[in-house]
């Protein structure tokens, strides 16, 4: 249609009327009745073609000369008795749905200036201050302002090095587990490394961020001598201890290997299921066994019990550790929940041997497990309401799949920070 | 000697089954009650299928280690 399409209501239809029409706006008028399937009304009318419809008396056509119809219709001579241009009609839904689209831009409009506010007034966003390390910044670290405040952490390994400068006047409650060692001294530095990564702060030399939950309550609980080596009892003995005491998280950077289609152990399920019915979430390394690219080796014990949560190694090219263990005995249970980093983690470390390092880069599933204990007592920080399971459900549910890497390996993924 | 660790069956209560174990020569080195674990010693080879009250055997293991 060219433009303004005008309905013309005539007082008769004589052919005189007709030709009146057609010499005063001249179009050339075509009657309804010579309308069919292959000639329609749309594809006559134009500026110089006009329809008559016959039933209804009006005539239709395009871009008429609208002085010309005023004057024909106050002319009693002229057919013409009345003309309106056309006009769009809609369904009563669709003006609706336009009201509806005006207010909501209206709306928009609202936010945008509101959002636009924001923007221009919002406070200096809390950059950290200080450097971290690079497994605390995979995992979000930078983005996060909880500490774990007064979340009870408890790690069961090799002890702590209670005279290391970044455990200085903290309150550390422990308990050994090994007859003849005490739980305050660490001559093999594995439980110190571990309860820094979950629980420490800042280097006192470069002032680089190592650790996650740095206000958490760190709790030990020597269950390896100092050899690195640890039975059934001494674990079942600690995790009994921690359930009593009520703390809420559980490390263990400890593993037995297991076979393939080795079903998991029973006594370990049990226990870990009673933690989670007590509140408290024991977290486990998957076990450092295998040799990649070769067919990994399965989840150890206690890790493969499907209410202990699995941990397993990546590095910081997001590469599944060499030594990192797999859900290789999936029908049995035995699967890796998420993973976190466990390649060239920096942390306390006793002084031996004159040495005066206080601080060591160590990798194992070891190093990645107090990363989600760390996290978990975050998580707990934020979310005070939720439970064990719950906790554990969360990790799981924030952890992110890391490109061309299997469940098998990783689990859920990467745990991450909420904010 | 041995040490085992067994998980009792539900509806077992290990104050009634103490002294049958006790009379089986085994000596019980601890009662884990949030667990309901018997931990037990023995000079003999046992498996789960010497007790009735057990739904678990497992003999203790010493090889956990520090995984780094």
């Amino acid at each position: 249609m060219a433009g303004n399409r005008y309905i013309v209501l005539l007082k008769d239809q004589h052919k005189s009327s007709i030709k009146n029409v057609e010499k005063e706006f001249s179009v050339s008028v075509t009657s309804s009745e010579m309308l069919s399937r292959d000639k329609k009304s749309f594809n006559i009318i134009d500026a110089q073609n006009a329809v008559l419809y016959k039933n209804l008396g009006i005539v239709v056509a395009d871009d008429m000369d609208e002085e010309q119809l005023t004057i024909s219709v106050a002319d009693t001579a002229s057919p013409v008795i009345y003309f309106e241009k056309e006009r769009d009609f809609f369904p009563a839904d669709e003006n609706l749905l336009i009201q509806e689209l005006k207010t909501g831009i209206d709306q928009l409009k609202s936010k945008v200036l509101e959002l636009e506010t924001f923007i221009q007034n919002k406070p200096i966003p809390q950059h950290p201050v200080v450097e971290m390390a690079w497994g605390l910044k995979a995992i979000g670290m930078d983005a996060t302002r909880y500490t774990g405040k007064g979340v009870d952490i408890c790690i069961l390994d090799t002890g702590l090095d209670t005279t290391h400068p970044d455990y200085s006047g903290k309150t550390i409650e422990g308990k050994s587990f090994i007859q003849g060692e005490d739980w305050d001294k660490d001559q093999n530095g594995h439980g110190t490394h571990c309860a820094g990564v979950a629980c420490g702060n800042v280097r006192n030399d470069t002032g680089n961020r190592y650790g996650i939950a740095a206000e958490s309550n760190l709790k030990i609980g020597k269950v390896l001598s100092d050899s690195g080596k640890g039975t059934t009892s001494s674990i079942i003995d600690a995790i009994d201890w921690a359930i009593t005491k009520k703390f809420r998280i559980i490390s263990m950077s400890l593993a037995s290997p297991v076979g393939i289609n080795e079903p998991p152990s029973l006594l370990f399920e049990t226990v870990g299921k009673k933690a989670l019915e007590n509140n408290v979430l024991i977290i486990a390394a998957a076990g450092n066994d295998s040799n990649r690219p070769s067919l990994p080796r399965p989840v150890s014990a206690p890790a493969n019990s499907v209410s202990i949560m699995a941990v397993a190694a990546i590095d910081s090219q997001m590469h599944i550790a060499r030594f990192s263990n797999a859900g290789i005995n999936a029908a049995t249970g035995g699967n890796i929940n998420v993973c976190a980093p466990g390649v060239d983690i920096v942390s306390t470390y006793p002084r031996k041997n004159g040495i005066s390092n206080e601080y060591k880069v160590l990798s194992g599933t070891s190093m990645a497990t107090p990363h989600v204990a760390g996290l978990a007592a975050l998580y707990m920080e934020q979310f005070p309401g939720l439970n064990a399971a719950e906790i554990w459900t969360l990790l799981e549910n924030h952890a992110k799949p890391i490109e061309n890497l299997k469940y098998r390996d990783i689990g859920k993924g990467l745990i991450q920070t909420i904010h | 000697m041995n040490t085992y660790f067994g998980v009792l069956k539900d509806g077992i209560y290990f104050n009634k089954i103490k002294k049958n174990l006790t009379d089986t020569g085994v000596k019980i080195l601890n009662y884990y009650p949030k667990f309901r674990i018997v931990k037990f010693q023995s000079e003999k080879e046992f498996t789960v299928a010497d007790f009735d009250v057990f739904l678990s055997l497992e003999q203790e293991k010493e090889d956990f280690f520090a995984e780094m």
